[in-house]
């Protein structure tokens, strides 16, 4: 795939700082995959979860969730909007 | 002392009474600023604790303060930090490794007997090893992540870092088991140490990690090999993958994660604005962006989830034939501070040893075993799924028969 910052910059929400260095740093990095190309992965299954767990649910219960009122709720607002 | 590490971030003034405890600081605790070392979350209270800080403190553990990291547990270095390096105890010149460099330094530093640590690949045994400390990895969800600042969803593991794997036995009994708040949690019971005899052991060891350590390494990790040999255990080398695939594949399925864990922070729900994220930080979202990305997801992302079987495959037939597998735990000691700055991989060369088990799942431990020069060496015991009890046991045998210990 043919690099695109401004479509990257989009997609991840961040303003690239120095656009040319992190060309550079990717092409390096990408380099290092190379080594993959040459494994047989025709009939092999991708890995999503390694120990196996499938379709974790709970029950659908109404449950009593203890009190998040303790003055500590509103910290981080409050110490976000001073600082 | 901590003045010269810098290993802490936070360290509470009036801790509660209780067995003094260290916690990464992405591990979130209630009322205590948890910042995971980002400009972005630098004011960040959580308004609740991890379950395994809820275990701790029920089992009678006070936490005295909240250790130093690589921003995002990004790095193996604890340079990425944005709150500054955390020092090598043993050479205020040197790296301690990461990212829970902080947890190893301050337990190298004889600053606290126990603390927390998470490992997504290395992140626990690398800084263990370069301190001089115990690190243990326990097996994929034997440990809730419920609390724990995402990285790598898919690998991150909090683990114990301590001066004895029979301190680190201690902390897995309290913060094992299953957690309902945790859907990737393991449904089996917490971990009980028991003493076992281990007689014959087949210990297994992959030549092809032994290439790329450093000679004075692999001198030190033959004297341990020879103190298992001297208990009649026996040594058999193994053909396994080639670590520059573990390499590769955690590259590209640790960023791919990390793009999507991190976009949370979006400056409305938790902290600051995007624009503070770190130059590694935004290195290790946008790589991750563009290998997820539509033209690149075949070539990258699902080839490095197929060759995560391979790797998972790999562990599975070596453990028909042998009970562990031990190797050197880092390729080097620590590093210069500095080392870091400027190489995009220097995490990922840095922990090629331990970044295979960590895309298994696979339980791992590392032991000090002596020093070269001022700076120490460690070595790993890895084990099958849930092995945890054989490993440190393992362990325990060389710390108590090796006539090296620090």
């Amino acid at each position: 795939m043919t690099l695109d910052l401004t479509k990257l910059s989009q997609l991840s929400d961040l303003t690239i700082s120095e656009p040319e260095k992190f060309s550079k740093n990717l092409k390096e990095i990408t380099t290092h995959f190379a080594v993959l190309d040459n494994l047989d992965t025709k009939n092999i299954e991708p890995t999503f979860q390694v120990t196996g767990l499938k379709n974790i649910s709970r029950e659908d219960l109404v449950v009593d969730t203890p009190p998040i009122h303790q003055g500590c709720f509103v910290t981080d607002i409050l110490v976000n909007r001073n600082g | 002392m901590d003045n010269k590490l810098n290993a802490f971030i936070t360290i509470i003034e009036k801790p509660a009474s209780g067995i003094p405890i260290a916690i990464k600081d992405n591990i979130c605790t209630k009322n205590i600023k948890t910042t995971a070392a980002s400009n972005v979350l630098k004011d960040f209270i959580p308004t609740y604790s991890a379950t395994i800080i809820e275990r701790l403190e029920a089992a009678g553990y006070s936490v005295i303060g909240k250790t130093n990291l690589d921003a995002f547990a990004h790095g193996s270095s604890t340079e990425n930090s944005d709150f500054g390096v955390t020092h090598n105890p043993h050479d205020f010149d040197c790296l301690p490794g990461g990212s829970s460099g902080g947890s190893a330094a301050a337990v190298g530093a004889g600053l606290v007997d126990f603390a927390l640590g998470t490992e997504t690949a290395g992140s626990i045994r690398q800084p263990a090893a370069w301190c001089g400390v115990v690190g243990l990895k326990p097996t994929y969800g034997y440990v809730s992540r419920f609390g724990v600042i995402a990285m790598a969803s898919s690998m991150d593991c909090p683990g114990p870092i301590t001066k004895t794997a029979t301190d680190a036995a201690k902390i897995l009994e309290i913060i094992s088991g299953h957690d309902p708040l945790d859907a990737t949690s393991l449904n089996v019971p917490p971990y009980k140490f028991c003493k076992l005899k281990i007689e014959n052991l087949k210990i297994g060891v992959p030549s092809s990690y032994l290439k790329i350590v450093t000679p004075e390494i692999l001198e030190k990790f033959n004297q341990v090999l020879e103190v298992y040999k001297k208990l009649g255990h026996e040594i058999v080398e193994i053909e396994m993958m080639d670590p520059s695939i573990s390499i590769a594949v955690y590259t590209i399925l640790q960023r791919a994660e990390v793009s999507s864990n991190l976009s949370r922070y979006d400056g409305i729900r938790y902290g600051g604005p995007r624009t503070v994220f770190n130059q590694e930080n935004e290195r290790r979202i946008l790589t991750g962006t563009y290998v997820l990305a539509a033209g690149s997801y075949d070539q990258y992302y699902l080839k490095a989830q197929k060759v995560r079987t391979l790797i998972i495959n790999d562990f599975d037939e070596q453990f028909k034939n042998v009970d562990i597998i031990m190797a050197p735990t880092t390729p080097t000691t620590a590093l210069p501070i500095g080392s870091s700055t400027d190489d995009p991989m220097f995490g990922e060369n840095a922990d090629q040893l331990v970044e295979p088990s960590s895309l298994a799942g696979v339980p791992g431990i590392s032991i000090p075993c002596g020093f070269i020069g001022k700076l120490p060496v460690g070595f790993q015991i890895i084990g099958p799924h849930l092995s945890e009890n054989l490993i440190i046991n393992t362990a325990i045998l060389y710390e108590d028969n090796a006539n090296n210990r620090i």
